[in-house]
């Protein structure tokens, strides 16, 4: 059972309005004339004498009555089930000092503790990390808990999707993960070997690139990217265009690249009119028709329309291409992994608060309600035939 | 049939009328005695019945001389036998006989008692007066053979109202009479101070006159059927006591009814004829219980 606004419950002290008025009432009912009081005894239902009660039943059916109504303004739930209050904790979390210092207090206050984990699983056994947290809130949901605060790292990637509404038994802690440092990959250059590191913390991600003389073995490192080029003739002036371009990614990019045969290639520039050779490359076809600058036609295989100087530079052909070549699904987990930015439990409080102001009518317990107005009627008749 | 036109009439429109409580009384007795006979008794009296040969042994005061003369037969003279006993009313007519039931009090229905019996007493030719007590006044009507006396009677009844309470006050002494028979038909209560009126009805008491007591309770006096606490006021006292009805009913009925047999036994000690009368009862059938029990007693 909840109570959603435990204030009311300062109306209890009506209680004592009918207790008092039981105590005191020495009203005289109906008088009703007699020829002689002489067979009639004064009964003892004077309220003075000690504490008697007149009328037991109604009194306690009054007081009923009472309870009832305060517990409706309270906005008492009622819950079939018994009641469980659970602390979700987010295996992120594990070794986070504050987290833990918070869920131990919350244990101590009867909490049941659940791994943030598909299922829930106890504290004793072991959680898998999960991907979607809102798949375990509306899993939350169904478990028909009386409370449960959730505690955890409220990773953004985890959040797929638009926020919502958490519902009014489910509280949201997050503790913020410390800064953390990565290494993505590192590339070995002639004169020096280059890591590119990762710096993530809560509110952002970003990314430095440091020079080392020797890489750590443990480090992801990437091949020189062999690129080949076909160039015949009637494209000279595309060609120039897509050799300046490798040779600014070369420049800028911390990546090696190499030219070779087309046979070694991993990407193949074809600016010919001739038939493409078979081949285990991704093939970048360059063709003087019009339509779209760079897009993908086949699995392997992308097409260049209509490469000038002018489109080139407005439409940064460099940058598409080198985020074509330059693309490591690899990388991508491996950042996605180390991502730590986070949402604030405010912002996923506030949009709660702003429900439960809008929505107190849905509160209405209405067996309460039923129960309620019944024992009013059922008071109201036993009045009437006491005629108190 | 006769119960339901009765209580129709039942009400203060037509109660506080002379010609009102007389129709009361002619409906009430006229509804019981169509049908029945005379009297079944003959001997002398003012209405002719029939002659009869002489036979020994006869009264020779009934021999008609006149009727030997012309037919030198002896024949005896028979009529009606007439009653001439004094029917004297009383009346308690203190405050505690307003107490009503279904809106007929203590004190109206005494009164379509009295008239009926007193309509019987005219048709009987009986006397009959009213004697009306209570602590401030006491009414009376002498018992007069008088063919007004029944109006006269019924006017009187109209004007008693129920006041002051039943209190010794040495006044009622006059209304003693030890030397005529006589029958006194008393409609009380019996709600007195310190058994004054079990007093004065055994003073009323002498070996040649005949008492009738008729008790007037109401239903809920005798069975307290409210529910609940109440709060009850004395008619006369105006003392209130408040009392849980559902605690108390059992013992109260024992305790009146225990009350009502003390008195019955007390009267049969005295030879006082003694009926308890609900409000409820009709006037008719209370006056055909009391007529019938009177018969079978006399015969």
């Amino acid at each position: 059972m909840m109570l959603a606004q435990p204030a009311y419950l300062w109306a209890f002290l009506a209680l004592s309005i009918p207790i008092a008025i039981h105590l005191l009432s020495r009203k005289e009912g109906r008088v009703i004339p007699m020829g002689s009081l002489r067979h009639l005894h004064e009964s003892a239902s004077q309220q003075f004498r000690g504490i008697k009660l007149n009328e037991l039943v109604l009194l306690a059916l009054r007081l009923w009555v009472l309870l009832l109504f305060v517990l409706l303004l309270a906005g008492l739930m009622l819950n079939t089930g018994e009641q469980k209050k659970w602390l979700v904790y987010d295996p992120i979390l594990i070794g986070h000092q504050e987290a833990n210092t918070f869920a131990d207090s919350l244990q101590a206050q009867g909490y049941e503790w659940h791994w943030m984990a598909t299922g829930f699983p106890t504290k004793d056994q072991s959680p898998e990390p999960l991907q979607n947290y809102w798949q375990v809130i509306n899993e939350l949901k169904t478990q028909r808990l009386s409370e449960a605060v959730v505690v955890s790292a409220s990773l953004l990637k985890n959040f797929n999707g638009a926020l919502q509404p958490l519902p009014d038994q489910i509280s949201w802690q997050t503790f913020e993960l410390p800064e953390h440092r990565f290494s993505t990959f590192g590339v070995k250059q002639s004169k020096f070997n280059i890591v590119r590191n990762g710096i993530s913390n809560s509110s952002h991600t970003r990314f430095v690139t440091d020079t080392v003389a020797a890489l750590p073995d443990t480090l992801r490192t990437w091949a020189p990217i062999q690129v080949a080029i076909q160039a015949d003739k009637g494209f000279e002036s595309e060609t120039r265009l897509v050799e300046a371009s490798l040779t600014a990614i070369k420049k800028i990019l911390p990546i090696e690249m190499v030219t070779t045969e087309i046979a070694q290639a991993d990407w193949v520039f074809w600016l010919s009119g001739k038939t493409i050779p078979a081949t285990q490359a991704n093939v970048i076809v360059v063709k003087a028709t019009a339509g779209k600058l760079l897009e993908q036609v086949a699995a392997k295989q992308w097409r260049v329309h209509d490469l000038t100087m002018e489109r080139a530079i407005q439409e940064n052909f460099t940058v598409q291409l080198a985020s074509l070549l330059t693309t490591h699904p690899e990388t991508e987990q491996v950042i996605a992994a180390n991502d730590r930015r986070s949402i604030s439990s405010q912002q996923l409080t506030t949009s709660t608060q702003a429900r439960a102001m809008g929505g107190a009518s849905e509160k209405v317990s209405w067996p309460l309600f039923i129960l309620f107005l019944v024992s009013l009627v059922a008071e109201r008749i036993l009045a009437f035939v006491r005629r108190q | 049939m006769i119960d339901a036109r009765v209580k129709e009439l039942l009400n203060p429109a037509v109660l506080n009328t002379v010609s009102g409580l007389e129709l009361i009384a002619r409906v009430i007795v006229e509804g019981f005695m169509s049908g029945s006979n005379k009297s079944q008794s003959v001997g002398s009296g003012q209405e002719f019945s029939q002659y009869r040969n002489y036979q020994p042994g006869d009264d020779l005061r009934q021999l008609d001389w006149k009727m030997f003369a012309r037919s030198e037969r002896y024949y005896i003279k028979e009529a009606e036998i007439e009653t001439n006993i004094t029917v004297k009313f009383m009346l308690d007519a203190s405050r505690s006989m307003a107490y009503a039931e279904d809106g007929l009090s203590k004190l109206q229905f005494a009164k379509v008692l009295m008239a009926a019996l007193a309509f019987l007493a005219r048709k009987q030719s009986d006397t009959f007066g009213l004697f009306a007590v209570n602590d401030k006044q006491i009414k009376a009507l002498l018992p007069r053979f008088e063919q007004q006396q029944f109006m006269r009677f019924l006017l009187e009844l109209i004007n008693i109202q129920s006041e002051g309470k039943w209190e010794s006050s040495g006044r009622e002494e006059q209304l003693f009479d030890h030397h005529g028979k006589e029958m006194i038909v008393f409609f009380t209560d019996l709600y007195d101070a310190d058994g004054d009126l079990l007093n004065f009805i055994s003073r009323l008491k002498t070996p040649r006159n005949e008492v009738v007591i008729f008790h007037l309770m109401g239903k809920q006096e005798l069975e307290l059927e409210y529910e609940g606490s109440l709060t009850f006021e004395d008619l006369e006292t105006k003392a209130r006591t408040k009392v849980n009805t559902v605690l108390q009913r059992k013992e109260y009925a024992a305790r009146v009814a225990a009350w009502i047999q003390n008195t019955r036994m007390w009267m049969l000690e005295k030879d006082i004829s003694y009926h308890v009368v609900t409000l409820q009862q009709g006037a008719d059938s209370v006056l055909r219980d009391f007529l019938v029990t009177r018969k079978r007693l006399a015969r």
